[in-house]
């Protein structure tokens, strides 16, 4: 009678935790969603400049926690140059995200001096790809969203600017040498370095030794 | 003397003024009035673009070819063993590939199959049958080479199914009519068969392997109408 009641009190428990438990296991999923709108740069780059791009929006779309990273890739449809992959550098290399969570990723675009002018147009994406599992097929999901920008054929404006600045300071530099150089000089300060005579002894042809 | 120490004391303070200028704080933001205010609640459209693949994992079935003693009912045989996802035949597309948000499209590359565990075994990489030689399997026949597998995904939509490689490429079995273009909404199951190396090099003690199949949700080109 006992073991009738405590069975008749559990089993509702235990057919609710089975209902819960059995669709959550048959329908995990891996997702990942990525801001529609393409990461634009207002402006042009400069060869030889590193610009801060808008940051991109990434959203866990699946039902797990998942490591999320993002890439840049050539666009599959076409169209402008494709962005070198190590021109754009995210602020972390991969976000942790519990299901339904998103978050802001900073991107830096850093054009090598020597790029060439002109319209780029690439995929980011957001890529989860989930844990491996113990054998057969993984799957895995990306979104992907347009980074568009211009290279303009000159340098940046600061950059002929800097050059100067740096040159300047290495002017200074010689300058002060020479000053401390020639007010030493003049001063009549002299460093003596004294070498101390040292000898030393040679081997003779038994293994011996002597001064 | 004198007039070297004055030249390099004219020269520091100029650079003094001009980077002392350089640090000059912007001025504080005017401070903030008093004001009444409402909170107004509202929904708006999803602004993201996404994909779900559902199961995050499956395994591969109904292993057949490979030579005698490598061929078995329960592994991968070799060469050119075969294992499926599914059954195209049965109407058996277990993984189910959901897009949402904004409309684009669909894509699918495979990826290297790796060995699990702590296991040493050479990566196989995904080929293809025809088409490009940079991903052309090297094996007869255009079949895959010692360090290559083959991967093909198919659908109820499809009549055959279509070859996947490591390149990014448009899923015709997401939706064979339009291209792979998706909408908010837009599901799919498919299924994938692998055909396995040539060869396993006798180094590689991996007996287990998991093969990479990823879709993604790609935006339209910057040209193409926005509706």
């Amino acid at each position: 009678m006992h073991l009738r009641g405590l069975l008749g009190t559990l089993a509702p428990a235990v057919l609710a935790g089975a209902l819960v438990a059995v669709p959550q296991a048959a329908q995990a999923s891996v997702g990942v969603g990525i801001q529609a709108d393409p990461v634009r740069l207002s402006g042009v780059a400069h060869p030889g400049q590193t610009i801060a791009l808008p940051s991109v929006s990434v959203v866990n779309a699946g039902t797990q926690r998942e490591s999320i990273r993002v890439v840049v890739r050539p666009y599959p449809r076409g169209g402008g140059r494709p962005v070198p992959p190590s021109w754009v550098r995210p602020g972390v290399p991969s976000v942790q995200l519990a299901p339904r969570h998103a978050i802001r990723i900073s991107l830096d675009l850093v054009v090598p001096a020597d790029a060439k002018p002109g319209a780029y147009l690439s995929d980011i994406v957001a890529i989860v790809s989930g844990q491996p599992s113990a054998s057969g097929a993984n799957l895995g999901a990306g979104a992907a969203t347009l980074l568009e920008f211009r290279v303009a054929p000159d340098p940046a404006p600061g950059f002929w600017w800097s050059v100067f600045i740096q040159s300047l300071w290495a002017l200074l530099i010689v300058i002060l040498l020479a000053a401390v150089v020639f007010a030493v000089r003049r001063s009549g300060l002299r460093v003596r370095v004294e070498r101390e005579a040292v000898s030393y002894g040679t081997a003779d042809e038994y293994g011996g030794w002597h001064a | 003397m004198r007039s070297l120490l004055v030249i390099a004391a004219i020269v520091v303070g100029g650079f003094l003024v001009i980077h002392a200028g350089k640090g000059v704080a912007a001025k504080d933001p005017p401070p903030h009035g008093h004001s009444g205010s409402t909170a107004v609640s509202l929904n708006t459209m999803q602004t993201y673009r996404s994909i779900t693949v559902s199961p995050t994992a499956v395994n591969c079935g109904h292993y057949k070819r490979g030579n005698y003693p490598n061929r078995s009912k329960g592994a991968m045989g070799f060469p050119w063993g075969t294992c499926q996802v599914g059954d195209r035949v049965k109407g058996k597309d277990p993984i189910k590939i959901t897009y949402n948000g904004m409309q684009g499209y669909v894509y699918v590359h495979a990826g290297w199959a790796m060995p699990n565990g702590n296991n040493v075994g050479t990566p196989w990489h995904p080929c293809a049958s025809a088409g490009h030689r940079a991903v052309a399997c090297t094996g007869k026949k255009g079949m895959p080479g010692y360090n290559q597998y083959t991967v093909r995904n198919f659908s109820p939509e499809s009549a055959v199914p279509t070859q996947l490689t490591g390149n990014n490429v448009c899923d015709v079995n997401f939706r064979p009519a339009g291209g792979c273009y998706a909408s908010r909404g837009n599901s799919q199951r498919e299924g994938l068969y692998l055909t396995g190396p040539s060869k396993i090099p006798g180094t590689d003690t991996a007996q287990s392997w998991t093969a990479w199949v990823i879709w993604t949700a790609e935006p339209q080109s910057i040209r193409e109408p926005k509706s």
